[in-house]
């Protein structure tokens, strides 16, 4: 996560209205506390998507109770910022390349900033050769297919965190 | 560089000859990436192409100038992804029914889209579509056809061209005129929804239908006679244990 992230982050947890948001990824964690009065946050708690348990994050929302003048921390583990990415899937059956031959790079690769438009992956079917273009613009979350792999139509192949 | 036109088809509207280009596909791919897209019906015809792919050793073998080597550019957002083979086909058809006023009823499709003269390879396509979301944006179609080179390395079996067969050699642009205007006639009935007519017509073509052969799959050979090769692509082989269907890899035609 850069700076640019973490201050975007700020802003978007000053907005929201709640006090407290916990962020913790593979080798990163960060806590972002707000001084502001706890205000009542009503959570609806995305169903965790179970194909990327690695980019779970926990957002963990103190709600205050109506009556108790004093904060109890009633965690809600969500996949709230999983929610917010965007899943690009396969739009056909075939199978799912990373680089448009053994000898070429990777197309994107995990951290990679990609533009709407970009060619990030080839699905082949039948001696056709599609190049998949991302939709948006964002950041390379996760690959979720491996290379060389068959892929169903519909299949996710990348989380996109856009930007 | 010069252009020309066959002024009342789509296919071949515009005509861009290179004399030498790493690959026609590739050319396209890269002009559809920087520049604002060549029209629909594009073509780009190459003297020589000095990395063009194909089934065959992954390399296509060309002498400089005397084959025919291009591709065409098509503008498919108006397709549906999932009749992507059916292009395929309809490409399949249109060469082969140019190639059958050449030299014959010998003129066969191998599936999925070899260009066959009995049973030597004359050519071969390779499509590569560009897809965004769920929009077929463009098809890239390479196309190669072995015309006037009569001498192939040794090791390459089963090979074959138009001059070797009429004894003769034969005028390249009047191929890649009767070929625009075949595919020209089989993209319209694609693009108008006659999937049945574009099925029959392939069938009707393909090499070894409905014949008993031996084939090869999962390290076993059999005999069996190809019934259908469906929508997506998939070979239909009726064998002693019913039909089997096939993917591209998963099978191999004996005696070839």
């Amino acid at each position: 996560m850069d700076i640019k992230q973490i201050q975007e982050l700020i802003k978007f947890v000053s907005k929201s209205g709640v006090n407290e948001v916990s962020i913790e990824q593979e080798n990163f964690k960060i806590t972002i506390k707000t001084n502001q009065t706890p205000t009542y946050v009503t959570a609806s708690v995305p169903a965790p998507v179970a194909a990327q348990p690695q980019i779970a994050q926990q957002a963990t929302a103190a709600v205050p109770q109506a009556e108790a003048p004093q904060v109890s921390a009633a965690p809600a583990t969500t996949d709230a910022a999983a929610a917010n990415y965007i899943t690009i899937k396969s739009p056909m059956i075939g199978t799912f390349y990373r680089s448009s031959s053994p000898d070429k790079p990777a197309f994107v690769n995990v951290g990679d900033e990609i533009k709407a438009g970009q060619v990030i992956c080839i699905v082949e079917a039948m001696k056709l050769f599609n190049e998949i273009e991302a939709e948006v613009s964002g950041r390379v979350v996760k690959i979720l297919t491996d290379n060389a792999s068959p892929v169903e139509y519909d299949q996710p192949l990348f989380l996109v965190e856009p930007i | 560089m010069q252009n020309n036109t066959f002024s009342e088809l789509i296919v071949g509207r515009k005509i861009i000859v290179l004399t030498k280009v790493d690959s026609t596909n590739n050319y396209l791919k890269n002009s559809l990436s920087k520049f604002e897209p060549l029209p629909h019906g594009t073509v780009i015809l190459a003297e020589e192409q000095y990395a063009g792919r194909g089934q065959m050793n992954s390399k296509w073998q060309a002498d400089p100038g005397k084959n025919l080597t291009f591709s065409l550019l098509l503008h498919t957002s108006d397709l549906a992804i999932a009749h992507q083979f059916y292009l395929n086909k309809a490409i399949s058809i249109a060469i082969n029914e140019t190639i059958e006023r050449i030299i014959g009823p010998v003129a066969r499709i191998k599936w999925p889209n070899d260009v066959f003269a009995a049973d030597d390879k004359m050519g071969g396509v390779l499509i590569e579509n560009i897809i965004r979301g769920n929009t077929w944006k463009y098809a890239i179609i390479g196309i190669g056809i072995n015309v006037n080179q009569r001498h192939f390395p040794d090791d390459i079996k089963n090979v074959t061209s138009i001059s070797r067969l009429l004894q003769a050699d034969y005028e390249l642009p009047v191929l890649l005129s009767a070929l625009c205007r075949n595919m020209d006639t089989w993209y319209g009935i694609l693009k108008a929804g006659n999937l049945q007519t574009i099925d029959d017509a392939y069938r009707d073509k393909l090499y070894r239908f409905n014949e008993a052969h031996l084939f090869e799959a999962a390290g076993e050979t059999f005999e069996g006679r190809i019934i259908d090769v469906d929508a997506s692509g998939l070979l239909h082989v009726l064998t002693v244990n019913g039909i089997k269907v096939f993917n591209l890899k998963e099978i191999r035609f004996k005696d070839l």
